[in-house]
């Protein structure tokens, strides 16, 4: 009787002390507030919903019905073009800002503060803030182009094609930072011997920055570019608040597109099957990073 | 050759100077507009500084609704609060309570909660809002604090997490043993030993929840339904949806939206800078 007791009390000790029980809240939050939404949205993307009745299977119906719609294929053309746009340009400009800023320049974290700016603050604000400086007659920006260069005034919101770029530069403006964060911590760990010998063998900074500086911070920028494929594909919202999808849809990337079938027009069955295309998109970009930084790895050996 | 490094030297520091004026020169407009009386906004050609900076926007966009029911920044700093607060603690106790066991497990689990975490990261709000909207509908949770509370540990938790298990990765495991063999519990080693050698990634997660809380748009816009329960980015979208022409006002606004992420850098930028790097996943 009282081994039994005193082994009850073991495995008692036993579990309070384990390390798993630090995991139960974590756990419980991911699982109650990822796992299961996610699987709910996937249930979801394959019923349709009746009033009274609730939500009914009906197989691939609302997949049928999504890739039927022009809106969609639409929608997925100017994601494309909002992505690809956004990637490039804001992965460029965080390399640049990353070699400026690693330079010995004096102030050098003041300027590393203020470059990073904007990257830090909501983006409800940012998109307002825009919204007023690309005023079209009142802005800032067009009276600055009219006075310096006679530009007449620009429709920078309501122009189909101008809506586009504005918001691709808006979003590189607001993602650039973090690429000038993740570089900059690579180049800084990238031995000065590695420089001293090339110099020695008689290498020009052309060759010092190809074959030095780029595989030294391979794996961060690969990252970067992960983080910004996936932010320019799934980001909300800057560009919602800064155009709402519009003008004439030229701006209704796919998130925006959710957003609308959802909560505008409240058919939560087809926009969680556009969820689910969103979700494979970035599961397939994912997979690819994942495949990419094995391979690199490996090939630098660190 | 001296010539060739004064002419790198003076382009890096225009290039440099041009990207910060890039970077900073919205906020400061945003600012200068937001001081300047109703008449000056709209007065051209415009001034980057105000003649008489006052405060009248902040005071309007505060106290004053806009139209009848459509409720105040003063309301919507409340319920963020509310809601940032609370958001904030809850992601802090679970992160560094998930974070110190990734840490310190072992075997095969470990690898796959690790996986699980980064690809909890990179699930964008969009997908997780329906499904919540609907679940939470039934619980009737919509437009409550708890809900929101709840629907930001969807995105706070995994950063967070996987953020304190880097932290805890730093601290040796030394001290720790050193406690345990001198009879402390694991509970207690941890609270009185680890969790102190902790604190400053504790405030570097602190300091992201809060902002991202803070900031947060798509889950509150689909959970907060009534005006009086808007947080601060829904009240500033909402300027926007319904056609105001207050620009002095919307600017204010701004301003006091972007006032605690300019604070926390001013004040703290080391940790802030941490805790932004480690919370980068997520946009």
């Amino acid at each position: 009787m009282n081994i039994a007791i005193l082994w009850g009390l073991r495995q008692i000790h036993k579990i309070v002390n384990s390390i798993f029980l630090y995991l139960i809240p974590t756990l419980a939050l991911m699982l109650l507030l990822v796992a299961y939404p996610v699987f709910y949205e996937l249930y979801i993307s394959f019923t349709q919903r009746y009033l009274g009745v609730g939500y009914i299977y009906v197989g691939l119906k609302n997949y049928f019905s999504l890739f039927s719609s022009n809106l969609f294929w639409h929608s997925l053309r100017i994601t494309a073009t909002y992505a690809v746009g956004s990637v490039s340009l804001s992965f460029v400009w965080g390399l640049v800002l990353a070699l400026l800023v690693n330079e010995r320049v004096k102030a050098r974290t003041l300027f590393r503060a203020i470059l990073l700016l904007p990257w830090v603050i909501p983006p409800v604000a940012a998109a307002l803030t825009f919204r007023w400086l690309l005023h079209e007659r009142l802005g800032l920006v067009n009276y600055i182009l009219m006075t310096l260069f006679g530009v007449p005034p620009v429709p920078w919101l309501s122009n189909e094609t101008f809506a586009m770029i504005t918001g691709i530069v808006a979003n590189s403006w607001k993602i650039a930072p973090f690429g000038m964060v993740m570089i900059l911590g690579a180049l800084q760990s990238i031995p000065q011997e590695l420089y001293e010998a090339a110099e020695v063998d008689g290498a020009t900074s052309i060759h010092k920055f190809w074959y030095v500086t780029l595989p030294g911070c391979r794996g961060a920028m690969l990252t970067v570019l992960l983080m910004e494929i996936i932010w320019s594909f799934c980001s909300f919202t800057l560009l919602f608040a800064l155009t709402e999808g519009g003008p004439l849809n030229a701006t209704l990337i796919l998130p925006i597109y959710i957003y609308r079938l959802s909560f505008q027009e409240f058919d939560f069955c087809l926009a969680a099957a556009a969820s689910t295309v969103l979700l494979m998109i970035m599961s397939l970009w994912t997979a690819l990073y994942l495949k990419y930084k094995e391979e690199s790895t490996e090939h630098i050996g660190r | 050759m001296v010539g060739r490094k004064r002419i790198r030297i003076i382009t890096i520091y225009t290039l440099l100077s041009l990207f910060s004026i890039f970077a900073i020169l919205p906020i400061l407009w945003t600012f200068s507009c937001a001081i300047k009386t109703p008449e000056e906004i709209y007065t051209y050609p415009p001034s980057l500084f105000p003649q008489n900076p006052n405060l009248e926007n902040f005071y309007r966009a505060f106290f004053k609704e806009a139209r009848a029911g459509h409720g105040t920044m003063l309301t919507a700093t409340l319920n963020s609060l509310r809601v940032a607060l609370p958001a904030t603690l809850v992601s802090l106790a679970s992160s560094s309570l998930g974070g110190y066991a990734l840490s310190r497990m072992k075997g095969r689990y470990k690898t796959w909660l690790i996986f699980s975490l980064f690809f909890a990261q990179l699930i964008p709000s969009i997908v997780l809002v329906i499904p919540l909207y609907i679940w939470f509908t039934r619980l009737r949770l919509v437009n409550t604090v708890i809900g929101l509370i709840l629907a930001y540990q969807s995105f706070l938790v995994p950063i967070s997490t996987a953020f304190m298990k880097d932290y805890f990765d730093s601290i040796p495991l030394d001290l720790e043993e050193a406690a345990l063999i001198d009879g402390c519990s694991r509970f207690g080693a941890f609270i009185k030993i680890t969790l102190p050698l902790a604190s400053p990634g504790i405030a570097s997660v602190a300091i992201f929840s809060f902002l991202q809380s803070w900031g947060e748009f798509i889950l509150a816009s689909a959970l907060i339904i009534s005006p009086n329960s808007r947080t601060v980015p829904l009240q500033l979208m909402s300027y926007i949806a319904e056609y105001m022409i207050d620009w002095g006002g919307i600017m204010a606004a701004a301003i006091w939206a972007m006032l605690p992420v300019l604070a926390f850098f001013i004040i703290i930028q080391k940790y802030f800078i941490t805790g932004l790097v480690a919370g980068a996943i997520k946009g």
